[in-house]
Order: C-alpha cells, then structure tokens, then sequence
C-alpha cells in the first residue's frame, strides 16, 4: 500500500534540499575552483560533487549543514581525482587560479591585476591551507564546520588557517616592496 | 622571558578575534590591546586587509551565472530520486521534515545573531585602526610642509598623535634649485607607530601654489 502521506512528505523535503542545493551551486563552483585552479574544472567538480550527494542524499544527517556536507564531498573527490593521478603530497598541492570572473566588466584595470595577484598567491598556497581559508574566509564557515568538512581537529584548523595567513601576508608584503622600488629611481 | 606576551597576539588569536569566534573575554583583552598598543593594531589591520583582498578577489566566482547543465544534473538527480521513492518502504526520512525545518531556523537565528554581534565590534575596531593611521598620516603631512617652509636644515620638526601613539621627526637635510627653478629640500623622516621605526629620505619642491610636493621617496635602512 502507497502511504500518501509519507510519499508527501518525503517530495516536500527532497524539494526542500533541492531548492537549496541550487542555491548552493554559485559557493559550491566557487570552492572547487579554488581547489582545482580552473574555473571549467571547479564547473566538473561541482557537478560531480552534486551527482553524489543527490546518489547518497539519505546518508546525509539531519541536523547538519548541506553546504559544509557538499565541500566535504568536494573536496575529497577532487582529492580522490589527485590520488589517481598519481600527484604526490596531494595535501601540498599548488595549483595555478583563473583570473577573476568579470562580473560587472567595470572592475578597474588596476583592481584587477592585483585580485588576479591575491588569486594566485591563494593558489600558491598547499591545498591543505587554501581549502581552510577558503572555507572560513571567503564561504564563512565557522571553525567547527570546517574541521568536520576537512576531517581535522579544530586546533589544526585554527593553526593551517594562521599558516595561510601569514604566507599572504607575507606575499602581499613582498609584492608591495617590489612596486614601490621603481619609484625611488626617479629623480627630479 | 616573557618575549612571547610581549611580542603581543599571534595571529591565531587576531584571526579569530576576526572571525567572530574568540571568547567575550578574549575578545575584550585584544580590544584593549588595539587601543593601548599600536603593534597590535597594525597587526590586526593587516590580517584583515589580507581577508578584505581575499573575499573581494573570490567575489566574482559565486556571482558569475552557474552552467544549466548543474542545475540539469540537480533536477534530474532528484527526478530520480522520487521515482524511486515510490516503490520503496519509508524509513527516517519522515523525521527529517522537522529536523530541517529546526536547523534551518536555529542556523539563521544563531548563525545571524552571532555574526552580527561580533561583526558590529569588529567594525567598530577597525574602524577605529583606520581612522588612527589617517590622522598619523595627516599629521606627518603637516610635519613635513611645516618643516621644509620653516625650519633651518638639521632642525627636526616633530609630530605626536596621542591616540595612536604615534609619532615622528621630519628634518630638511638641504636645500637647493631644482633645473626648473623651483625650490626644493632634501629631507629625512622618521616614523615610529608602536615598535616599528620607519626612517625615510626624501625630496620635495615647492610649487606655484606654495605646496610642497614631495618628488622622491625611499626607505632607508635604519
């Protein structure tokens, strides 16, 4: 026997999750381009990141985020793709960014060359600091989330964000040293 | 040996106090910090550049339009999936519906309320980093036209902003002609913010309006 309210039930919560996976999409292509560098291959790896989650929906725990659920299984297929690959110190893997998606096209020139610089420092860093800054600066997970995202304590959480921190800061350091040399070779 | 808790908050510390996720007291300690040590503060103004830089320059990623072929992948997983759901005996699901719908609203009420609360001092804080570094800015200006108009070569002319502890000297070295026939004065600057010293060269000329207009400008090491 169909039960009619089960059946009922069960369409208004998958059309629940559904409509919220969709929303998730534009986060969830956005961090498996910064795991893969390339805007075409983050595109893949959130469709198959979709593919999957839709595949072992009922493994999902109520009571959890469906957005930290979905980049962890981001990111451990794109670690699995790595794997196969044959990439060793997968953890440490630098990738080279896209540039920034134009957006509005009116971005100056000049912003645009240096966000396409603070790309490519975040794709300089190992994948194991560039995933944890991600998460927590640009997604704006908190802490615990990511640690169960990455499958870390919170305390290596804490430290690998502290690391990509000061490798940028230090980046964005070295960058600003080398544009202000030129201008003391110009006397008057 | 107390070098470490000199040496001020480590940037786990002013990273979480960023995130929103350092403890009420910790929190207020490292306010007290930014206030009373300018170290701190300009520690604490770095990190959040580097975050500001980096959220701006992955802004664009989540706003670009997502390919039909995700939303596609997304429909018909879930077409699928409710075909399925048809011949099959139900299990937990059913308590799901209200776990959702519990998460859901508890994640925007905690979620939204936290972020805001600490988001609101955080502003505030940095706001208050930046309206300090203005002020020094301002003030060194002021020290280096006060000086070159004024003041002999070798007699340094000093600044002081209270607020951020901030200080400097600026002393013209020399003076003389540029090609052009304008005045002009070498000058040094020295600016300590906290524990940094920044010692300067540089040279200005004055211009029709009376403004000096500082041509060239290069660190020098200490």
């Amino acid at each position: 026997m169909l039960d009619k309210g089960r059946v009922g039930g069960e369409c208004r919560v998958d059309d629940f999750v559904r409509q919220e996976m969709t929303a998730l999409l534009p986060r969830l292509v956005r961090f498996a381009t910064a795991l893969t560098g390339s805007r075409a291959e983050g595109e893949d790896l959130a469709q198959s990141t979709c593919e999957r989650a839709i595949r072992f929906l009922d493994s999902w725990q109520a009571g959890t985020r469906l957005d930290s659920w979905m980049f962890r299984i981001a990111r451990n297929l794109h670690l699995n793709q790595i794997r196969a690959a044959k990439v060793r110190n997968r953890h440490l893997r630098e990738v080279a960014m896209d540039p920034p998606a134009d957006v509005d096209g009116a971005t100056a020139m000049e912003a645009r060359i240096t966000l396409n610089a603070v790309r490519n420092m975040v794709g300089r860093l190992p994948e194991e600091q560039r995933s944890v800054l991600m998460l927590i600066c640009v997604e704006g997970l908190p802490y615990h989330e990511v640690a169960q995202v990455l499958d870390l304590p919170i305390g290596t959480v804490t430290s690998r964000l502290a690391r990509a921190r000061v490798a940028l800061k230090t980046m964005l350091e070295q960058r600003r040293g080398r544009d202000a040399r030129p201008e003391s070779k110009v006397l008057p | 040996m107390n070098d470490n808790r000199e040496a001020g908050f480590d940037v786990e510390t002013l990273g979480a106090y960023l995130d929103g996720v350092l403890s009420a007291e910790a929190a207020n300690a490292l306010e007290q910090a930014v206030s009373d040590d300018l170290r701190t503060r300009r520690a604490l103004a770095e990190i959040a550049l580097t975050d500001a830089l980096v959220r701006t320059a992955f802004a664009g990623d989540a706003q670009a339009p997502v390919p039909a072929r995700l939303i596609a992948t997304i429909d018909q997983g879930f077409a699928a999936r409710a075909g399925d759901a048809r011949g099959r005996p139900g299990n937990r699901r059913r308590t799901w519906i209200a776990g959702v719908a519990a998460v859901a609203a508890a994640l925007v009420l905690s979620v939204g309320l936290s972020t805001w609360l600490a988001e609101r001092h955080v502003e505030q804080t940095l706001a208050r980093i930046e309206a300090d570094h203005a002020t020094d800015r301002m003030l060194r200006a002021q020290a280096v036209s006060s000086a070159l108009e004024t003041a002999l070569s070798g007699t340094p002319v000093e600044w002081h902003n209270p607020d951020s502890g901030g200080s400097g000297t600026v002393t013209p070295v020399r003076t003389f002609r540029s090609t052009d026939s304008r005045w002009c004065r070498e000058y040094q600057s020295v600016t300590t913010a906290g524990a940094q010293t920044e010692r300067k060269r540089a040279i200005a000329c004055r211009q029709d309006n009376g403004i000096w207009a500082t041509r060239v400008e290069m660190p020098i090491d200490s």
